[in-house]
């Protein structure tokens, strides 16, 4: 904080001096520094205030990774891979306000067997409108294209619109998917948060050798404004690039796990199953039975009401059985079977009475009293030493 | 009902202990109402929904109102309260939304109760299914939910000074849809936009009309005001364009009685009254047991919690029907709930008696009331009359009664009728461009949107766009200045306050960690200080931790019998004269002044009877700050200096003190201010003039307005404060003009006496 008595004094002063001013000078100055300058090596100049990278990146054809994207799109996106467009922004600040700008623009998208990373730099603010023109002439902004994003829903796009609107232009459409949320389903549990950063290193085993903090990102652009600062700038456009490119991994990594489901790196097993079998019925039910195997109780209560529906009582009840006094809601799922499907009432009540002798919260016990009264009356009115009614 | 209240009226005058306590009665006549037909453009729709409310015609000035907006221009309504304003603008706003539902309105009004019941107001109608005008509250409490639903499709929006500058403006391009067609802005209360707030204001609307000129509207202002002193000038400085003045005032009023009560002295030489709240009781109660429907207006929380236990105390004998007279406090630390409850039961009548804090004087409806009672003059003529005017009905006789407290200002009020009556209220003064509020809002607007060189932005920018890109805030390129920051510049910038680095106070009784305050630097080195008594709403808090390099302090509520009073070490230095002029006493300056106090000590004084019952240490460091002064010269060639050259030392320091004192306590009858507004300084031998003078400055760094303000009424003041001394019945000084006599301070001569003689000779000259 400046010397306030300075800047009193500086303010008073300066208001009496107002025949003093010197403008002449002042001109000069600004024009030197708004002279359209040059870029970094490799950029090309496609507007007064607007510079493009283009980068080409070789895929096997065979490589995992394309078949993992093409298993993602197939599956997330029920289209070509060709059609997804992944971006992401480097902005001056984290609030959308109208007064955050976007300086930085990248998409990546695949197709023909490589990645075609493309970025968008905006060298000062007086050439925004000329920047967004830009990108709405190169970035394929239309119903048919899907966007990819993290945390663009929340974030970059609705800024993206709120500077379409202060340039007086025509916000684009972007129909996107926002990784961040599928993140928070699978791995909420395990990661510490979900920034892309911490999915890079635990996720993704993607280490950067050097990378800046986020939170100085606005300051090198500003510096880059004032001075020119060409080598930091260039490090905020290649931690942007990565960022692309660990997005592009990241979806592939998804593609992979409903493909193939299984527990990997941290993800919580019962949530990538429940994904799965809405994405890839097969292969999600398929590991979702595994895991009711294996014990996971949300699992085994899924798996059972699925072959409930499909008639298939006897099928379900094996998945339930082994776990019936370890598991609460398997127990009830089976006594609900047991006393309204098969009206074995004692074996309903022998189970029953198994929870009644646990440590069970109030709310519960009172509505598993109910059923164990409940069957109580039954089995006395329907026990074998009373004629079933209907016996001949 | 009116006829019980004119017997106890007849009662009352017949009542000697009551009739000497009066110092003055005055009778306002009944009045007719002045009606005008429902304008002939209404909407089909609109009419129906009036006459659904029983209005089948307006009041002169809400049909005036109606025709001026018509014709497009802007409104300043001057009314008092219980006159049907709020018709007075939603009549022409809905008439325009329903002609063309694509328009929009915004409804701006100082605190968030007020809005809620705006919107509970326009409800009314509109759940009578008959305006298909969509309502909507946007401020703190709107959940995110119902956000978006506002921006997008809300046609009135109804919000605040304070979600205006930190939520709506600088998000404006998603209020796109709301800008484009924004055809009103209504702003209610506009009085209360002066001093710090004022001085925000001023600039947030500045920034509204940039936006709105971005999405090319230019919406009409409708504003509506109490009755102060210059309605007008301030309505103009907060909006900035030609404002149309309607003061009249068609509605019905019965017949008054305003009474000026002065409680009895218990101790002449000491100048002790009879307590303002036992006092305020005692004539409640005399109402409320004949069923007369009662307000009493108390100063602080406490004295409203006391006066209405004591009210029910005395009511509380089962033996008569009084037990069954209900009696509620209301004031701003309860629930929205509570409140809306004791309201509606008012307006239906289960509640017969308030007693309120200033909440109510803001202009909630909730039906008639026969008698306020002010328990103290709320410090301001307008305030008093929007207080006295709560009572009263279209027909029938009602009453407001003031009883004065012992404070200089009271006393003087209720021995001054003239004052009361005769003058017009308190001016309101604001400083929209105060340095630190100006630059604020220079920030807000360049993040809001880029300035552009050419363009202006208040009185004048450059210094300040300067100084900015000095510190690498904005970026000017292109003959523009963009945002060239991280930050978002309206976070940190309270609208009621001068400076972002206020010290904020937390309660933490019994583990609690609740805010409770701000308060700026300077003064909560002043007010905040270890082992300080520190009321706040009527409450006592003991503060138990000043942190400076936090900005918080620490405070635990505790019942003590003494207040503290910080000793101050001040010391002042000029920094820039702008104008001096030859006043009928004084030489009057007007400049920037630096102050610098350090607290020592302080002295721990008991309520009531003023006695100084101990002191306290204290180690803080200097605070400087940077303001506004008016400086009251003794110059030699002054006449107030040439008296006073008569006199020793000693009297001189005397003199100086007393008047230092008594205008500090009655400055605020001319500048809507507290006393505490107002810094005082007294030097005998100052450094910068080579004379004695007398500093008053503004306590908000960068001052809002009162230097100027005091400097235009020096002359008032002074005859003011004269008369006060001189009709004083005290003897050596008392609370109620110069102070007490300060036991610690060894003088010689009577000050009060040394007081009076000196403004003898001083008239006796002039």
């Amino acid at each position: 904080m400046t010397d306030l008595r300075v800047r009193l004094n500086t303010l008073r002063q300066a208001l009496k001096e107002s025949e003093n001013r010197k403008t002449d000078a002042r001109l000069e100055k600004e024009e030197l520094f708004s002279e359209p300058h040059a870029f970094l090596e490799g950029w090309e100049r496609v507007g007064k205030y607007t510079f493009r990278w283009v980068e080409q990146i070789p895929l096997d054809q065979n490589s995992k990774l394309l078949l993992d994207l093409q298993d993602g799109a197939k599956f997330f996106l029920s289209c070509p891979l060709d059609q997804l467009c992944w971006y992401d922004t480097e902005t001056t600040g984290l609030s959308g306000g109208a007064g955050t700008v976007i300086f930085l623009f990248g998409i990546a998208q695949v197709s023909s067997w490589r990645i075609v990373v493309k970025q968008f730099f905006l060298s000062d603010f007086p050439g925004e409108a000329e920047f967004l023109s830009i990108l709405s002439e190169s970035i394929p902004f239309s119903e048919a294209t899907r966007f990819l994003s993290y945390n663009g829903s929340a974030f970059d796009a609705p800024l993206l619109k709120t500077r379409y609107i202060l340039q007086r232009l025509i916000p684009p459409f972007i129909q996107q998917l926002d990784l961040l949320y599928l993140v928070r389903r699978l791995w909420k549990k395990s990661l510490p948060d979900c920034s892309l950063n911490t999915v890079e290193r635990f996720i993704l085993d993607r280490k950067r050798s050097i990378d800046l903090p986020g939170r100085i990102i606005p300051q090198v652009y500003f510096q880059y404004l004032r001075l020119g600062a060409f080598d930091d700038i260039q490090r905020v456009i290649q931690h942007h690039k990565d960022d692309l490119l660990s997005l592009i991994h990241l979806f592939a990594l998804l593609g992979s796990l409903i493909r193939e489901p299984k527990e990997l790196r941290g993800v919580d097993a019962t949530a990538l199953g429940r994904m799965a079998v809405t994405l890839n019925p097969t292969k999600g039910w398929k590991f979702l039975e595994e895991l009711a195997r294996r014990g996971d109780p949300v699992a085994i209560e899924q798996v059972s009401k699925r072959y409930r529906w499909q008639g298939k009582n006897e099928e379900a009840q094996r998945f339930r059985t082994p776990y019936v006094k370890v598991f609460l809601s398997v127990a009830l799922e089976e006594l609900k079977y047991l006393e309204h499907m098969r009206k074995d009432y004692e074996a309903a009540l022998e189970l029953a009475k198994f929870w009644m002798n646990q440590d069970l919260p109030a709310s519960v016990r009172v509505d598993l009293s109910r059923r164990f009264e409940r069957l109580q009356r039954k089995t006395m009115f329907y026990s074998t030493s009373f004629p079933y009614p209907t016996d001949p | 009902m009116s006829e019980d209240i004119r017997i106890v009226l007849q009662e009352l005058q017949a009542d000697p202990s009551f009739r000497d306590c009066v110092t003055h009665w005055e009778r306002i006549p009944s009045r007719e109402g002045v009606y005008a037909d429902l304008p002939s453009d209404l909407h089909p729709t609109l009419r129906r929904a009036l006459e659904q409310l029983g209005i089948s015609r307006l009041y002169s000035h809400q049909e005036k109102a109606y025709r001026i907006v018509r014709k497009g221009k802007h409104l300043l309504i001057v009314t008092p309260t219980a006159s049907g304003k709020t018709l007075c603008y939603n009549l022409p706003v809905l008439q325009s939304i329903l002609e063309d539902p694509g328009k929009r309105a915004l409804y701006l009004f100082p605190t968030k109760a007020l809005s809620q019941d705006q919107q509970a107001a326009l409800n009314v109608s509109i759940l009578t299914g008959m305006l298909p005008v969509k309502v909507m509250t946007y401020d703190g409490d709107t959940p995110a939910s119902l956000r978006a639903v506002a921006r997008e499709t809300g046609q009135i929006i109804i919000s605040n000074p304070d979600m205006l500058h930190s939520g709506i403006l600088p998000n404006h391009p998603k209020w796109i849809k709301f800008f484009r067609t924004l055809s009103f802005v209504v702003i209610d209360e506009i009085h209360i936009y002066r001093g710090v707030f004022g001085s925000h204001m001023a600039n947030v609307i500045r920034r509204l009309k940039r936006i709105c000129s971005f999405y090319g509207v230019s919406p009409l202002f409708i504003c509506a005001s109490a009755t102060i002193g210059n309605p007008l000038e301030l309505g103009s400085r907060i909006v900035e364009e030609p404002l149309e003045i309607l003061t009249e005032n068609g509605a019905p009023m019965g017949e008054k009685h305003i009474i000026l009560y002065n409680p009895p002295l218990l101790d002449r030489v000491q100048g002790i009254r009879r307590g303002v709240v036992l006092e305020s009781e005692r004539l409640a109660v005399r109402f409320l047991k004949k069923g007369i429907k009662t307000i009493v207006f108390a100063r602080s929380r406490i004295h409203t919690e006391l006066i209405a236990t004591y009210i029910r105390e005395r009511l509380a004998n089962v033996y008569t029907d009084n037990h069954r007279i209900r009696v509620e406090s209301y004031r701003g630390g309860y629930l929205p709930l509570e409140r809306r409850t004791i309201e509606e039961g008012l307006r239906n009548g289960t509640v017969q008696g308030v007693v309120a804090t200033n909440a109510l004087e803001l202009g909630i409806d909730i039906g008639g009331i026969d008698v306020a009672i002010l328990a103290g003059f709320p410090g301001s003529i307008a305030s008093a009359w929007q207080q006295a005017g709560r009572a009263g009905r279209r027909q029938g006789v009602s009453l407001a009664i003031l009883v004065a407290s012992s404070s200089p200002l009271d006393q003087f009020m209720v021995k001054n009728p003239d004052y009361f009556f005769g003058r017009s209220p308190e001016e309101g003064f604001l400083d929209p461009e105060n340095p630190y509020i100006y630059t604020d809002h220079v920030r807000c607007t360049v993040f809001e949107l880029p300035l552009r060189q050419e363009e202006a932005f208040g009185k004048d920018v450059e210094p300040i766009l300067n100084q900015l890109e000095e510190l690498g805030t904005v970026r000017r390129t292109q003959r523009t200045y963009y945002w060239s920051d991280r930050s978002y510049p309206a976070e940190g910038v309270s609208l009621r306050s001068a400076s972002s680095e206020n010290v904020v106070i937390l309660d933490i009784t019994g583990g609690k960690n609740r805010v409770i305050g701000e308060m700026d630097r300077p003064s909560a080195k002043e007010l905040l200080f270890p082992n300080a008594v520190y009321l706040h709403r009527g409450l006592q808090y003991m503060v138990r931790l000043l942190d400076m390099e936090q900005k918080r302090a620490e405070v635990e509520e505790v019942e003590v019998n003494y207040y503290t009073d910080a000793i101050v070490k001040r010391d002042l230095k000029v920094l820039l004269v702008d104008e001096e002029t030859e006043g009928a006493l004084f030489r009057i300056v007007v400049g920037d002044i630096l102050v610098r106090s350090q607290v020592t000590k302080f002295k721990k004084i008991r309520f009531n009877s003023h006695e100084t019952i101990g002191y306290g240490e204290l180690s803080l460091p200097e605070e400087e700050m940077h303001t506004r002064s008016c400086m009251l010269v003794f110059g030699k060639d002054t006449k107030a200096g040439q008296i006073l050259q008569t006199r020793n030392e000693e009297e001189k320091t005397q003199i100086l003190l007393s008047l230092g004192t008594v205008y500090r306590q009655i400055a605020p009858f001319y500048l809507l201010c507290e006393p505490r507004d107002l810094g005082v300084s007294e030097r005998l031998r100052d450094p910068h003039f080579w004379e004695p003078a007398l500093y008053f400055f503004d306590q908000y760094p960068g001052g809002t307005g009162l230097a100027e303000g005091f400097k235009k009424h020096v002359a008032e003041i002074h005859s003011a404060s004269a008369e006060l001394i001189r009709s004083c019945p005290c003897t050596e000084g008392c609370p109620s003009c110069i102070g007490p006599r300060d036991p610690q301070r060894e003088v010689t001569g009577n000050p009060k006496e040394v007081t009076l003689r000196y403004l003898a000779d001083l008239e006796r000259i002039g």
